[in-house]
């Protein structure tokens, strides 16, 4: 397997689904048909996913199963959409998530 | 569709379509009760049996592993049985009683409240959130989901790659990856490397018709030792270190109880790190019905309590595979058997000597699955210490950012309960209902006031289940009602 | 807490809510030693459940107040309003105070009309309030929904955290010399020859100079202990708040036939509620959500804002609100001391979370000076006639 790649070569196990173009942060990211928002971003080496709203920290998948909602993103102008449970679908527009709702009051502390 | 229109009673409602769900399905079938099965995802088989998305093609089934031809099978034999099979289906909440109701959407669709006599729980568990510094790192992520991604994505979730955790599993989903051509650069083990007294009870459990199981770990530790991957017992994770992502991951000695030694930090050049310390039940429906809970560390924490028949303390309500603690497949499958017999059983359409002969064969199976379980278990206790792993500026409360320290600060003189915390904090209240942070807040909380774990009320158990978009449970043509409900005078 | 601490205090005051720890910080700022118990934990209750929406404009019962109580109501509801202004300076701290105006929305044209009459009848009594348009509406608030006829509009409500009001002026109240203690439950209140109480709690016996009632519905379990009935009873409510979202509302929005609160915190989660009852539950006595009640009050909250249509609900929970029971329905706030019964005040009743802080300060005038800066007489529990 060459060094940048990651997707897993099945040899002919399985056979993806049709390849098709999504865009992600205004880029053009080759995916398959059947592949998740999560796996065609990992696929790209795309790690970070949204930035948090309190700090601005980095995420990207924790779960990978839709319950902890970490891989937020915009897609197709819609706010928190969870990566690893939403399947590409061609003409895809996703986009790495700030906040929402920046600028929040750090916790506050009772002692 | 407004709530309250129900739409349709059902004998029995099977909440989960992994192992356990699909096998009570058919089970229950088998005795003619009318029966549907609910499942979030698009396709069945749970985490154990995960199926390739909608739109990738098997070619060869042969090559994609046991667990997945076991799994073809279980859910064929699920369709064919005459279930009413809702997937892509979330419950948001359930209400007990003399009949439950379900509340259930189709995202994007529709929502409709089901009404069941009775109710099996298989909705599974999750990998146990551990907080340690750097673990919001991108990079770092649960062995189940570098697993989803793995097996059914077929996408690796990173180059070079550190295993952290405990149990066979970890073993196991090392040498997965390996063979899907991944750099895993090091296997840690928080166990200490097994003892006389552990191989000869393994070897015992083994002999009870587990020997597959062992021959498998077997192999895997062959396997590991033949590519020259390190696998440190006695380890664990430290913490992650990195910019925007996962740059480099430290190991550090841990004793018995799974407290970190000092000075005895390994750095490893990685870009992911896959932890993988067990399960924690999926306890929201548990705890929305009131079901009595029993606290068991090894198993996650609590746990719904059942009897032998998988019956929980609410009657007409069961429970079966890892949302009761139990772990593995095979078991899963066995205790989803009995609920659906034992369920075929209180609905009058098996006798009880009927329902006895069926339960006799799963019952036999699961007694000798347990065993080598237990065997196991004790070769992997989990230790205590693993909640000390977060440093004080640890973010624990992923969603709502709030660290160990916030958290530390923030409890109320003379407090009893964790929600308090949670009140001031956030800690809790984000999308993911509380689920990551939620054992690791009680742990905390406990530390500072001496209260006992097991004591503590857990975050509060609230609907929605899981979270529903207003549009499809919003009804616009409802007035406000005028009764007022007085609450309890006491 | 620390257990074990004099069990003597001068104000022992029952209720750690907004109101009871309010009242022990504006106590303890005039240096009354003043000692809080409670049976549960810190602000859990009606302080802890309620929706946190600042009221200004006249709501339900108030708009049938008889000119007397309004003498007293109207200039309290104008103090209230400064006092919130300025409370995170006072308390020095963060409480999510958002004071951006609030609305009274109208869906079809007798409700505008009605508007309209509010807003007349408001303005009379000097209320600053104003009839917006449609168009006028959208302009300060442009993603409630078009089909909108108008609303009633107050620049000085908003809302605030109720999670961190009570706690914040207990911090300050306990630096001050207060004093707290939780899982206390009152279980008999003796009144001492020569003046004072013996009050028995779970949590030890408390020999106390006076009491403060601030136990919201359950005020009148304790008065009872002295042999007075308190015609106070609780509902059961429901509120619902949602995942975050970029900032589409500044307001708080209600309606001006009632049955909504919808605002959007500092954090970007919508909280939805007003007054939908709960359920409570025969087998426990817990109470439980409402469904049907849940999706009606989230169907006005979709007819006001239509962009929530997507956003998804996170957490619903329940509180106990408490209500007088004037007979002519007017649901005044119980405030002074009981009749037959001296040294034993009461603080209780609705709308405490708006006026809250407010009657907490004029608690606490009561108990030094002995009189309030605002007249109170319409609050005062000896309307209910002599004790039972």
């Amino acid at each position: 397997m060459s060094a940048g790649e990651r997707r897993v070569d099945t040899h002919g196990a399985v056979m993806r689904g049709s390849p098709i173009t999504i865009e992600i942060d205004g880029e053009a990211v080759p995916t398959y048909l059947g592949e998740t928002l999560a796996a065609a971003m990992l696929a790209a080496g795309r790690r970070v996913f949204r930035r948090s709203p309190r700090t601005g920290s980095p995420r990207g998948v924790y779960c990978g199963i839709g319950i902890c909602y970490e891989c937020q993103m915009v897609v197709d102008g819609r706010t928190n959409v969870r990566a690893c449970v939403t399947p590409v679908r061609d003409g895809m527009r996703a986009n790495t998530q700030r906040g929402p709702a920046e600028g929040v009051s750090p916790v506050p502390s009772w002692r | 569709m407004a709530l309250g229109d129900p739409s349709g009673d059902r004998e029995l409602v099977i909440i989960g379509g992994g192992p356990a769900g699909l096998a009570a399905a058919i089970e229950a079938r088998r005795a003619g009760v009318q029966t549907t099965l609910i499942e979030e995802r698009e396709t069945l088989g749970g985490q154990i049996f995960k199926q390739p998305p909608p739109g990738f093609l098997v070619k060869r089934p042969a090559a994609m592993g046991a667990d997945h031809q076991a799994g073809r099978r279980l859910i064929e034999r699920a369709l064919a049985s005459g279930t009413e099979i809702l997937t892509d289906h979330v419950v948001w909440s359930v209400s007990g009683g003399l009949t439950n109701e379900v509340g259930v959407y189709e995202p994007g669709a529709s929502a409709r409240t089901l009404r069941a006599t009775t109710l099996i729980l298989a909705t599974g568990a999750y990998d146990r959130p551990v907080p340690f510094p750097g673990w919001t790192l991108p990079g770092v992520l649960t062995a189940g989901g570098a697993q989803a991604m793995v097996k059914v994505q077929k996408v690796l979730p990173g180059r070079r790659i550190l295993m952290a955790g405990s149990g066979p599993l970890v073993l196991a989903f090392a040498v997965q990856l390996h063979r899907l051509g991944a750099n895993v650069v090091a296997v840690l083990e928080a166990a200490p490397a097994p003892d006389i007294r552990g191989v000869a009870g393994l070897l015992a459990a083994a002999a009870a018709g587990n020997w597959g199981q062992l021959r498998e770990g077997i192999r895997y530790l062959a396997y590991l030792r033949a590519h020259g991957i390190p696998l440190l017992y006695g380890h664990a994770i430290a913490r992650a270190e990195g910019a925007d992502e996962v740059e480099r991951a430290v190991a550090v000695r841990v004793d018995r109880s799974w407290r970190q030694l000092p000075a005895t930090e390994r750095a490893f050049d990685v870009d992911t790190v896959c932890v993988g310390y067990g399960f924690s039940p999926s306890l929201e429906i548990p705890r929305v019905l009131g079901l009595a809970l029993g606290y068991d560390e090894q198993l996650g924490g609590h746990v719904p309590s059942h009897d032998r028949d998988m019956a929980s303390s609410a009657p007409g309500v069961f429970v079966a595979g890892a949302v009761a603690g139990t772990a593995g497949g095979a078991a899963a499958i066995e205790e989803g058997r009995i609920a659906g017999i034992a369920a075929a059983r209180s609905l009058g359409r098996l006798t009880a000597a009927e329902a006895d002969e069926r339960m006799a064969a799963p019952r036999r199976h699961l007694s000798s699955l347990q065993r080598f379980r237990r065997a196991l278990d004790a070769s992997y206790p989990v230790g205590a210490g693993i909640h000390g792993w977060a440093a004080e500026d640890t973010v624990v409360c992923r969603c709502e950012e709030v660290t160990k320290g916030e958290i530390r600060r923030n409890i109320l003189p003379g407090s009893r309960d964790p929600n308090s915390v949670k009140a001031l904090t956030r800690a809790g209240m984000g999308l993911c209902q509380g689920r990551n942070c939620g054992a690791q807040l009680a742990a905390i909380f406990s530390a500072e006031t001496g209260r006992r774990l097991e004591d503590l009320p857990a975050l509060s158990p609230r609907l929605p289940v899981k979270p529903v978009p207003i549009g499809l449970i919003a009804d616009p043509s409802r007035t406000v009602p005028t009764r007022i409900q007085k609450p309890s005078e006491e | 807490m620390r257990d074990g601490g004099a069990d003597e205090t001068d104000v022992l005051i029952i209720g750690a809510g907004l109101v009871g720890c309010a009242s022990a910080h504006y106590l303890a700022q005039e240096h009354v030693e003043c000692l809080v118990v409670d049976r549960g934990e810190m602000n859990r209750e009606g302080s802890g459940t309620n929706a946190g929406s600042l009221h200004i404009q006249l709501r339900g019962p108030e708009r049938l107040y008889s000119e007397e109580v309004l003498r007293e109501f109207l200039p309290m509801k104008a103090e209230a309003a400064r006092g919130w202004a300025q409370i995170e300076t006072e308390l020095g701290c963060d409480l999510g105070l958002k004071l951006h105006g609030g609305l009274l929305i109208a869906e079809t044209d007798p409700e505008f009309a009605f508007v309209r009459e509010i807003v007349e009848y408001e303005r009379g009594l000097g209320l600053p309030a104003e009839t917006l348009s449609t168009a006028e509406l959208l302009r300060i608030a442009p993603h409630l929904s078009p089909r909108l006829k108008g609303a009633a509009y107050s620049a000085a409500e908003g809302s605030a955290n109720t999670l961190l009001v009570g706690p914040a002026y207990a911090r300050s109240a306990q630096r001050a010399g207060a004093r707290f203690r939780t899982h206390a439950n009152v279980v008999a209140t003796e009144r001492l020859n020569g003046g004072g109480f013996l009050v028995t709690t779970s949590g030890g016996p408390i020999r106390a100079k006076r009491i403060l009632n601030a136990a919201g519905p359950w005020a009148s379990a304790l008065t009872r202990m002295v042999g007075v009935a308190l015609p106070i009873t609780g509902r059961v409510i429901q509120v619902s708040v949602t995942e975050r979202r970029e900032v589409l509302l500044d307001q708080l929005v209600g309606h001006i036939s009632g049955g909504l609160t919808l605002k959007q915190t500092r954090f970007g989660t919508f909280m939805i509620g007003g007054g939908w009852p709960a359920k409570v539950d025969p087998a426990t006595g817990r109470s439980v959500i409402d469904h049907d009640s849940v999706a009606g009050n989230l169907g006005v909250a979709l007819r006001a804002l239509p962009a929530l249509r997507d956003v998804s609900v996170v957490r619903s929970w329940t509180g106990v609100i408490a209500h007088s029971l004037d007979r002519d329905g007017s649901r005044l706030q119980i405030f002074g001391e009981l009749p037959g019964v001296p040294g034993y005040y009461v603080l209780a009743g609705g709308t405490l979370f708006t006026m809250g802080p407010l009657f907490a300060r004029l608690a606490a005038e009561l108990l030094t000076a002995g009189t309030t800066s605002f007249p109170v007489t319409c609050y005062h529990p000896d309307r209910f006639g002599t004790p039972a």
